[in-house]
């Protein structure tokens, strides 16, 4: 009660520069986590990609098919067998879909073999499953996106697929929410980066042999482009002439390629998104520690009294830490709402998003503790340093002088 | 009460050290009314911050009221100092803007007493000053005499045993001097509380029964004995 009293009371005394530390501390954080999720979400398709375990050697594929023509599936089917058989190849890598009924909008269904799950982001809640179908007949599925934000780990969606409109039941397992980023093999062009691998969008992720109990040849479809992985163990010729047969049937890029052409993007990315958000960010460090040596050194002849009248230089500092605690909590607070809360909000489409697409996973909340951890020692730093260097009765003369 | 033997402290200047006090013995006992006098620069001020607890010494022995005060941290002294030592500084030591009666009531709110009670001990101990009627005023707002009677105040309500002086009377006229010296001496006599003063005023000095010179970090003279003062009777 008295601690409160007299704590209140000597915040009263600085509240305007407290007050300004919160405002820039906030607003620093805030551009700073913003541009971090737009970096990440820029950025997130190069570690995805990169967990998909493939080979150096790998290649992304594109045949060489008449896009408008009525036969592009069967042609693209043909390529994929005949890739499939060229010595060394060890995995096509393909995006098999199809469109299920659910109510009455229609759904992406998507065959998520084990490969294509490992770029997969984890899910948000719930968990990938082990089994595709259960033994009741149900079928395990992982929702993502907008259209399926709210669903809840065992709920149960009623689809129809087909043109007989069979019904299966899915069971919820895993949720991936906004921006689901999910593997999408649909884009080819002069440079190829790792975003080009996939699609921020809603739809249903089911096993493999889910899938294809679900659907029939006739009513799936395949990407036009799939990646190719080689044999680890196959000699550098078996691998040249398998790519020189690549080059009959299309065009392909390595893996390797895309990777540095990504990283290269990339850097140039944080250039453009970061480098501005990180000067704030040092602004707000300096700005904080500056305040905060201004408040201590306002505050030294208060503190003489204090100390004077029996205050230890212990309780001197837990003061400061509290308010520099206080501080940085709320600062922290405002953040994290706009991480979870916020994002979440735009997500499910609650309301409208008032910034770009951003992605805040665990790192962006642990990138945020790391801010906030940060300021609050360097102010705590700061403090102590000026009132270390001087035994009490230093401080307590050069307040008087 | 109060016993120092051998205390020395120094300052670290440069990369030599300065000696502030050198070979200090001294004794006080229980309502002694003290003078502690000397040239500028002679350790006045370093040994009362010795003697309040507020600064550290290099070695000897200092006991407090029973207690071995070397071997207490800064929490401990701290504590010690809010219970039972009083400060009268030349700069008063208030915080200017805030209520006189916040400014008495400072020390309790960082004791362990409880909230309740507490206005009306400052205000008990207001009264004891003189100045009541000033209680809800800031402290910027009072004159220099009033001022001090306001410090004064804020040792009184933690019921010392020791009140610690620099200079008290250095910030104010004559005729002002002469009222703070009587107050102090009216609570010395009346209260049987020590009070210890740094000086180089020959006015202060004439109100203390006893005086102690100091020069070059040593105390140079001691009037009289404590024994022989404490037999003089409060
Ligand atoms: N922090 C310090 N560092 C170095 N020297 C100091 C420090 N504080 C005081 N002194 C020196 O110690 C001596 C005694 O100081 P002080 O006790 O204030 O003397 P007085 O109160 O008798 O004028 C002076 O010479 C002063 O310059
Ligand atoms: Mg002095």
């Amino acid at each position: 009660m008295k601690r409160i009293y007299l704590f209140f009371s000597s915040l009263r005394e600085s509240l305007l520069a407290d007050l300004l530390v919160l405002a820039v501390l906030t607003v620093a954080l805030f551009v700073f986590m913003d541009a971090y999720g737009m970096y990440r979400y820029i950025t997130m398709t190069y570690d995805l990609t990169q967990k998909a375990g493939l080979h150096a050697r790998a290649v992304y594929f594109c045949p060489s098919v008449d896009m408008d023509n009525m036969e592009t599936e069967e042609q693209l089917r043909a390529i994929k067998s005949e890739v499939e058989a060229l010595p060394g190849v060890q995995e096509v890598l393909i995006d098999r879909w199809g469109t299920a009924a659910c109510g009455d909008m229609p759904v992406k269904v998507t065959a998520s073999t084990e490969s294509l799950r490992r770029m997969t982001p984890a899910p948000d809640r719930g968990k990938w499953f082990e089994e595709g179908i259960n033994a009741d007949g149900s079928v395990n599925v992982v929702v993502a996106g907008k259209q399926f934000n709210d669903a809840q780990i065992g709920d149960e969606i009623p689809v129809q697929i087909g043109p007989e409109r069979k019904p299966y039941t899915l069971r919820v397992c895993g949720v991936l929410s906004i921006p689901a980023v999910v593997p999408s093999f649909g884009g080819y062009g002069s440079q190829v980066l790792t975003s080009t691998f996939f699609k921020s969008e809603s739809g249903l992720l089911i096993g493999e042999d889910a899938f294809d109990t679900l659907f029939t040849e006739d009513i799936e479809r395949i990407s036009s482009q799939f990646f190719i992985d080689f044999d680890q163990n196959a000699s550098q010729e078996t691998i040249d002439s398998a790519q020189e047969a690549l080059t009959r049937l299309g065009g392909y890029q390595t893996l390797e390629d895309i990777l540095r052409d990504t990283r290269a993007f990339n850097a140039t990315t944080f250039k453009q998104v970061m480098v501005r958000p990180i000067f704030y960010v040092v602004i707000a460090f300096v700005l904080l520690v500056s305040i905060s040596l201004l408040y201590v050194f306002k505050r030294l002849k208060t503190f003489s009294v204090y100390y004077l009248l029996g205050y230890s230089k212990r309780r001197i500092l837990a003061d400061m830490a509290w308010r520099a605690g206080l501080i940085a909590l709320v600062a922290g607070a405002v953040n994290f709402a706009y991480l979870h809360v916020y994002s979440s909000m735009v997500a499910a489409g609650k309301i409208e998003a008032v910034v770009g697409a951003c992605y805040f996973g665990a790192e962006a909340d642990g990138m945020l503790l790391l801010l906030v951890g940060g300021m609050f020692l360097l102010t705590m730093l700061a403090s102590a340093l000026v009132l270390r260097g001087k035994s009490a009765v230093v401080f307590l003369r050069e307040s008087r002088d | 009460m109060i016993k120092l033997t051998n205390v020395n402290k120094f300052y670290p200047v440069g990369k030599t050290n300065f000696q502030a006090l050198a070979d200090i013995d001294l004794e006080i006992g229980k309502g002694e009314f003290i003078s502690i006098e000397g040239e500028s620069g002679a350790g006045k001020s370093t040994l009362l911050h010795v003697l309040g607890l507020l600064d550290t010494f290099d070695s000897g022995e200092y006991w407090f009221e029973g207690t071995d005060v070397r071997r207490m941290g800064d929490a401990k002294a701290s504590a010690l100092r809010n219970r039972r030592i009083g400060f009268v500084m030349q700069d008063f030591a208030l915080i200017p803007h805030k209520t006189v009666l916040f400014n008495v009531m400072l020390p309790l709110l960082f004791s362990k007493t409880p909230l309740r009670g507490m206005r009306k001990r400052a205000l008990d101990a207001l009264e004891q000053v003189g100045i009541a009627e000033q209680a809800g005023k800031r402290v910027n707002q009072l004159s220099g005499g009033q001022r001090q009677r306001v410090a004064i105040a804020r040792a009184l309500i933690i019921e010392p045993a020791l009140i610690l002086a620099d200079e008290p009377t250095g910030a104010l006229d004559s005729q002002t001097s002469r009222q703070i010296l009587e107050l102090l001496t009216k609570i010395n006599a009346a209260r049987g509380i020590t009070v210890v003063t740094v000086t180089h005023s020959k006015l202060v000095s004439d109100y203390c029964r006893r005086k102690i010179v100091m020069a070059d970090g040593r105390i140079v003279q001691d009037q009289a004995a404590p024994a022989s003062a404490l037999a003089e009777g409060i």
